[in-house]
């Protein structure tokens, strides 16, 4: 599971489902049992209540005394609430004037002994019913034992307790989805700032802004600083690479141009000046653009082409004034690419001055953004004949008519790899044709 | 033709004023931006050669300001930096043409030539005047397609004034594009050049190559091919 927000949402419902499943099972189990204690404690009542109104006579007949009986529903022909006394034969001995429904035969038990039953769960109205095992003591020591039996049908508490159980659950599955959704909101908000940054890290790699926001939540804060520590550093440590590469090339460039031009006609050692001077410059031009190369800017921002190219053609205009080139760009304004400003500076210029430089007097710069490609066409003398491929491998050049190193279009080609993208060179239909597709 | 040199490197700045002077250019240098650009704005320069690395004043904040203060001359950028975004930003900052080192002086030599010619709205290193013709490549000067000796300043007189065809150039203008600041300068010598080069061009006086406007120089009169 990759995401934090389904993370925490399933790790919260499970709790509160645990919860809410444990919270009802003891709510309802408690207040089952409350009712069992108050049906046993009423019922007892009743048979204390009996007890008081039977009496013996020294024929050790008992009577019970109607009036006395503590629930009138006894005295009334109706069903419901049924009471007995029966002797220890099991022969009864008195009964109620009310009935059950239907009647369990009494058990014998030891005197002094309460059993309380609830019988006929299968049917639609169980019976509870509470039986005393008890004696009449005489006052020459003998006993007369019996049971007072009462059988309670008419109780409702059994359907009290089902409404009871379907609210309570009911109750707690609301106010379950409540919290759920209330959670959903809590989290939604507590993670904004996550997702905040997420949106302005895809704006830096788009290179719509350079850092991340720094009035966030505490916790982030040193992640936010640290990542912007981060890019700057990165920012800084190529802005330097590249100042480091100047200054080099610079230091050792200057002294060369002394050296190459001491190289006099007649001069002893000349050959060998003229050769290990080039040799150095070579050296210099080589490995100056390789280090260049190998080191692809992360998170470049994104970069119009249009504007660039306009740069770039008008500097040529100026370079080439005697030739008379005249540039098309037809580039969609919204063109971007995201590369380093000098890396697109170096593809697009090395293409765009071979375009002038072999030849072409009207070139044609369009562009196709959906593709991410870039074409420039000039109406040269076109591309020789042979592996187009070639050329764009280091120091392979088309003809050498024209001053130059021969490393434009590898260096541009070597540039487009390195972010991905290629470089291909094509027979045009008026001349050469060389295609950039970008990396998307 | 006066041509200000700004490099820091003493010994290239030192081969690339002797190459120039070769070339019979006038000269002023510095190895300093801030006294460049005092150069720079105050010499008749007609060809400023500039370094980009340079203390005091990088060069091309030294070329905007030139640029600023109406110095319209060609300036060509010496610079060890040889990335496209580095060229751009040196000829939008007003250079017009830029060379990367390690060169060879020659072709340093070439391109202020071909600046020059640029400037003058040639498109070939051979001026063609009606029966003159001057290649600037060969340092030649040619009547009807016959080669004409001259000496280095005659030479550098009568470029000066072909650059400048039609207009008429002063006495002293013309000596502050031909002179170096130390040199002695004397009207009466460029008198005596202008006077030399007229026998030597124009020895049956049918061509009239140079017209003297009395009081107000000197002018290239003869039409352009």
């Amino acid at each position: 599971m990759k995401s934090i927000t389904s993370r925490l949402v399933l790790g919260t419902s499970v709790v509160l489902t645990v919860f809410v499943i444990l919270v009802a099972v003891s709510v309802s189990y408690s207040v089952h049992q409350r009712a069992e204690t108050a049906r046993f404690d009423r019922l007892q009542g009743l048979i204390y209540g009996i007890l008081g109104a039977t009496d013996i006579n020294d024929q050790a007949e008992l009577s019970v005394n109607a009036l006395a009986l503590p629930d009138p529903r006894l005295n009334q022909n109706t069903t419901g609430l049924y009471a007995e006394l029966v002797g220890s034969d099991g022969k009864r001995l008195w009964r109620s004037q009310s009935t059950a429904s239907w009647l369990p035969a009494a058990t014998v038990r030891p005197i002094g002994d309460w059993l309380f039953e609830t019988l006929g769960q299968d049917r639609q109205e169980p019976i509870h019913r509470l039986q005393l095992a008890t004696a009449w003591e005489f006052d020459n020591g003998e006993e007369f034992p019996f049971i007072v039996h009462v059988v309670d049908e008419g109780d409702n508490l059994a359907s009290q307790l089902k409404r009871f159980d379907q609210t309570l659950w009911a109750t707690l599955l609301l106010s379950a989805i409540c919290l759920l959704i209330v959670q959903l909101l809590v989290l939604r908000y507590s993670l904004k700032p996550l997702h905040d940054i997420a949106e302005e890290v895809a704006d830096i790699e788009q290179g719509k802004r350079d850092a991340l926001e720094e009035d966030v939540p505490r916790e982030l804060q040193s992640m936010t600083l640290g990542l912007n520590a981060l890019l700057s550093a990165e920012r800084e440590r190529h802005a330097q690479y590249r100042h480091l590469l100047d200054d080099l090339a610079h230091s050792l460039k200057t002294p060369l141009s002394v050296l190459q031009n001491l190289d006099k006609p007649g001069q002893p050692e000349r050959t060998t000046i003229v050769e290990q001077t080039s040799l150095m410059r070579r050296s210099i031009e080589r490995h100056t653009q390789r280090a260049t190369i190998r080191s692809p800017r992360y998170l470049a921002p994104q970069l119009p082409v249009k504007s660039t190219i306009d740069r770039i053609c008008h500097s040529l205009v100026k370079l080439y004034e005697h030739e008379t080139v005249t540039f098309s760009n037809t580039v969609d304004a919204d063109f971007k690419v995201r590369m380093d400003e000098a890396d697109l500076f170096e593809v697009l210029g090395n293409v765009l001055e071979n375009a002038c430089k072999y030849g072409g007097r009207d070139i044609i710069i369009s562009s196709d953004t959906e593709a991410q490609q870039l074409t420039v066409e000039d109406d040269g003398p076109g591309f020789p004949d042979m592996d187009l491929q070639q050329l764009v491998q280091r120091g392979m050049r088309a003809d050498t008519r024209t001053s130059g190193t021969g490393m434009g279009l590898a260096a541009a080609h070597q540039l487009m790899a390195t972010y991905g993208g290629r470089l291909e060179l094509q027979h045009g239909d008026r001349g050469a044709r060389v295609v950039l597709y970008f990396n998307q | 033709m006066r041509a200000l040199v700004v490099e820091d490197e003493p010994t290239l700045r030192q081969q690339l004023v002797i190459a120039l002077r070769e070339q019979g250019f006038a000269i002023d240098e510095s190895g300093d931006g801030e006294e460049g650009l005092y150069l720079a704005v105050t010499m008749p320069v007609d060809i400023a050669i500039i370094d980009l690395g340079l203390p005091g004043r990088d060069g091309l904040s030294l070329i905007k300001s030139l640029r600023k203060q109406d110095k319209d001359y060609p300036v060509l950028i010496l610079t060890a930096r040889d990335r496209w975004q580095d060229k751009v930003d040196g000829l939008e900052a007003g250079a017009d043409d830029y060379l990367t080192k390690p060169f060879h002086i020659e072709e340093l030599l070439a391109r202020t030539r071909a600046l020059l010619r640029r400037t003058g709205g040639w498109t070939d290193s051979v001026m063609q005047f009606e029966r003159l013709s001057i290649d600037t490549r060969a340092q030649q000067v040619s009547v009807d397609n016959k080669p004409v000796e001259l000496t280095a300043y005659e030479y550098r007189v009568l470029v000066y004034l072909a650059t400048q065809a039609g207009k008429v150039i002063s006495k002293s203008t013309l000596l502050d594009h031909l002179y170096d600041e130390d040199t002695d300068r004397d009207p009466n010598v460029l008198e005596v050049f202008i006077r030399r080069l007229r026998q030597k061009l124009d020895a049956d006086k049918t061509l009239q190559p140079i017209e003297t406007l009395r009081g107000r120089g000197y002018r290239l009169a003869l039409p352009r091919l």
